[in-house]
């Protein structure tokens, strides 16, 4: 099945190659020569792949270890806060931000102790804002607070 | 100036506070990194290699080595303590370092492998020094079809960071250079892959994609897992003489073979480190005590990563070759600060790399400090919660992400990266092969169209010139021992194993 999205994917990176405009150059010299061998690659790798998988038996492929259903969910769970926190970073600015996204990964993760979590939480927050923004002077979002 | 003269002017510059000061957090960090379990140092380095941007090339470059071979020395302590190894080189210690443990020898086993790691990386960056110039003076007479030869000669190493499959391997290249394409062309301004977004024609920055691939990715894996780690105490801590005699022998040994092992393109030191103890079990005496608690078990692999650490500086340095993940993330940050790695470095910026060399000798001796007294400290840090490590992590990784170019952009590309990272480490396609084309694809291009507009686009260019045909052959057989050694020779021992035997 990966195999194949890999022909299909050479196959479109040909495609797009081929429409790049030479430029005035040769073809072999232009900027879609590179690109053109390189979808080729793709196409051969992904036909190998292929074959590959039809001729191994089941018993000697490794199948893909997914997680049980809890620690997907954990997965899919630290991702989702990882895209809430750079998303909510121009809104409420990397100090707010990072002080409530560590609070709900800790507790994500398996920290249990509010008391603990927090402090460790707000400690790493400032700590992290005074490194990088006063003392390496990064320019970090300000969002709402205005720094 | 000769090699020597050289190596002191390196010596005093890295002896500059600034310079002292990051060779210590390197070795620092990288002793934590090898020590704690889940983050290796491709990712340690991944994850602090922007934060670096703001300081000197020279003082940037020592931290990022630091926590290279900082890394190596303490991926050996959770592996004797926990029966868990801190990075993958460490693996093979476990078999004897954790029985020794268990037998109450946990104190000299992680001596044994401190002072290995120090006799070995202190040789071997020897070699290093007297090995890395005259190479590099042998390929300043280089033009674009020599370099294209090199490269071919660097992509030999794809078969040593395919891990399983060679077929996966070949396809995390093919993308690495696909990534690397889009944009705008370096010699005639087309876009390439850009879909009309003006964000794309600056390309997809290499640090979102290191950082996304190895560190986000690392994070999300290790999550599934969140167990805590149950470790032996340490008692005596120095070796009787019996006993360093004991494993001298092996130590010299695993130096010798680490080091040359780790010049040749795809032997990286965790193959090196299996093949150390295996040879070293091979010579014994008494091979049945090997897996049992054998101290020469312990001193050769800790001995031959440290050796091939410092052995993979010698391509890195003089030819541009990153022969390990690492070092291919180490070389991007070279690339950052406008260094080309190669034969020009030696020649351009002696300072430079005189200086970071320098800085090793310093910070080899650091390591050992940090890992013989501090011991104790290093064993209590296992026992931090993930919990709170992996988000602390995180920040760490948007905040570099972030800084490189003040960009939000770049931070998504990193969590794209990171899905695409985790997804790949499920169906087992290697992220290494994909970064060491981000790197050295675009070079590989611009050489191989400039090769061709030398020659009016005859390809017999790469043929007539001896150089360029002699990198050839060296790729070619170099690829071919490469697959030889995977697909033909039987392992010695492997994770595998290792597996059967815990379990």
């Amino acid at each position: 099945m990966l195999g194949l999205l890999f022909a299909v994917i050479g196959a479109a990176v040909i495609g797009l190659s081929l429409a790049i405009p030479s430029q005035g150059l040769e073809k072999s010299l232009g900027p879609g020569f590179f690109p053109m061998w390189l979808g080729g690659g793709f196409v051969v790798c992904g036909l190998f792949q292929v074959v590959g998988a039809i001729f191994s038996s089941k018993s000697t492929s490794k199948p893909v270890m997914w997680p049980p259903k809890d620690a997907a969910l954990r997965v899919a769970g630290f991702l989702g806060l990882a895209l809430f926190y750079v998303a909510s970073q121009e809104i409420l600015g990397f100090l707010l931000a990072t002080l409530v996204s560590l609070v709900l990964m800790f507790r994500l993760l398996g920290a249990r102790r509010w008391v603990e979590m927090s402090t460790i939480a707000v400690v790493s927050s400032i700590g992290a804002f005074l490194v990088f923004k006063l003392w390496l002077g990064m320019s970090l979002p300000a969002g709402i607070l205005g720094f | 100036m000769d090699t020597l003269g050289h190596l002191l002017k390196g010596l005093a510059l890295a002896a500059a506070p600034l310079n002292l000061g990051f060779a210590f957090l390197g070795a620092l960090l990288g002793t934590l990194i090898g020590v704690l379990p889940g983050i290796g140092p491709t990712a340690g380095i991944a994850i602090l290699l922007p934060l670096t941007a703001v300081l000197p090339p020279a003082t940037a470059i020592i931290m990022l080595a630091g926590i290279y071979y900082g890394a190596m020395y303490g991926g050996s302590t959770t592996s004797i303590l926990v029966n868990v190894p801190g990075e993958a080189a460490s693996v093979i210690t476990c078999l004897d370092g954790y029985q020794l443990a268990k037998q109450g020898k946990a104190g000299v086993a992680l001596a044994i492998a401190a002072i290995s790691s120090f006799v070995a990386g202190t040789l071997s960056l020897i070699g290093l020094t007297f090995f890395a110039p005259p190479l590099a003076d042998l390929a300043l007479a280089f033009g674009p079809p020599e370099y294209v030869g090199l490269m071919c000669l660097s992509f030999s190493v794809i078969v040593g960071l395919s891990e399983q499959s060679l077929v996966k391997g070949l396809v995390s290249t093919l993308a690495g250079f696909l990534v690397a394409l889009i944009g705008l062309d370096p010699i005639t301004g087309a876009a390439r892959f850009t879909f009309g977004s003006v964000q794309l024609l600056g390309g997809i920055d290499l640090i979102s994609v290191v950082v996304g691939l190895f560190a986000i990715s690392e994070l999300m894996e290790n999550t599934e897992e969140l167990g805590a780690a149950i470790y032996q105490k340490i008692t005596r801590l120095y070796p009787t003489l019996k006993e360093l005699r004991e494993s001298a022998g092996a130590i010299l040994r695993s130096t010798f073979e680490g080091f040359f092992l780790g010049l040749l393109p795809g032997c990286g030191p965790t193959i090196i480190s299996f093949l150390s103890y295996d040879i070293e079990k091979k010579i014994s005496k008494n091979p049945g005590k090997f897996g049992h608690g054998a101290l020469e078990g312990v001193a050769a692999p800790e001995g031959a990563n440290n050796a091939a650490t410092s052995g993979g500086f010698v391509p890195l340095f003089s030819l541009g070759i990153p022969t390990t993940a690492p070092l291919a993330v180490l070389l991007s940050g070279l690339m950052i600060y406008g260094l080309q790695p190669g034969p020009v470095l030696f020649k351009e910026h002696p300072d430079f790399v005189w200086t970071v060399i320098a800085s090793m000798y310093i910070g080899n001796v650091m390591l050992l400090i940090l890992n013989l007294p501090l011991v104790g400290i290093w064993a209590k840090i296992i026992t931090i919660p993930y919990y709170y490590l992996a988000p602390l992590v995180f920040v760490f990784c948007f905040v570099g992400t972030f800084s490189i170019r003040n960009s939000m952009f770049d931070v998504w590309m990193a969590l794209l990266f990171g899905v695409i990272g985790y997804f790949m480490r499920k169906f087992k396609f290697p992220a290494a092969p994909m970064v060491l084309a981000l790197i050295l694809g675009p070079l590989l291009e611009k050489t191989v169209r400039q090769s061709l507009q030398m020659s009016g686009g005859k390809a017999s260019i790469f043929f007539t010139r001896p150089i360029a045909v002699g990198l050839l052959l060296l790729a070619i057989l170099a690829l071919g021992l490469s697959i030889y050694a995977r697909y033909f020779r039987k392992p010695a021992r492997d994770s595998s194993t290792l597996e059967r035997k815990e379990g």
